[in-house]
């Protein structure tokens, strides 16, 4: 079905608004919340299976690339000592809190945790574009 | 000072350097470019994207489903 391409963005935040409501009605922990982020991960990595127009390189990407790379390990590191000190795989340690713990009163329930998958969604889509 | 209190003051730490790229970034300042612009680089790359995709769906497992 073809949709005009002025109504095609409305008709994207929509859905998405719409799937982040249902969605965050899920709660964590759960197979259902799982699901609900498995679904669109999927789509978004078929997305990016295509192949792409080639593009240029903008200077200094590398170099914003290793600085951003070096952050994320660095926060990788911090998250991964935290997790390795739980007592066990969904017992977080409230000595050495994780990330999703330390953010779980925004991402647990209620209007931050819509506002949550929504903008994870807008992410997801983001990155599937061409 | 607890542990807690030092992963804490870790992930602040980490955020507000986080924000510092971003700003310098958009500004064009000390030769970083916008975290838009790098995430398309790193897409030009089938191999890239996926990496992208996977590290987006981590987090979206990581923080909303457990």
């Amino acid at each position: 079905m073809l949709v005009r391409p002025d109504v095609r963005p409305g008709l994207v935040v929509g859905a998405g608004a719409l799937y982040a409501g249902l969605a965050s009605l899920t709660r964590p922990l759960t197979g259902a919340a799982a699901v609900a982020v498995a679904v669109p991960a999927a789509i978004v990595l078929v997305r990016a299976w295509r192949p792409l127009p080639p593009r240029l390189r903008p200077p200094g990407a590398a170099r914003t690339a290793v600085a951003w790379g070096v952050l994320l390990v660095l926060a990788a590191a911090v998250e991964l000592v935290a997790f390795a000190r739980q007592p066990a795989y969904n017992v977080a340690s409230p000595d050495l809190p994780t990330l999703s713990v330390l953010l779980d009163p925004l991402t647990s329930g209620g209007p931050t945790r819509f506002l949550a998958w929504f903008g994870w969604l807008w992410a997801g889509w983001q990155l599937g574009r061409r | 000072m607890t542990a807690r209190a030092l992963v804490v003051v870790a992930y602040v730490v980490l955020a507000l350097a986080a924000v510092a790229l971003g700003l310098a970034g958009r500004a064009r300042r000390l030769g970083l470019v916008s975290v838009t612009a790098v995430v398309d680089s790193v897409r030009v790359s089938r191999t890239g994207r996926l990496v992208v995709v996977l590290g987006w769906a981590w987090l979206g497992w990581h923080l909303l489903a457990r």
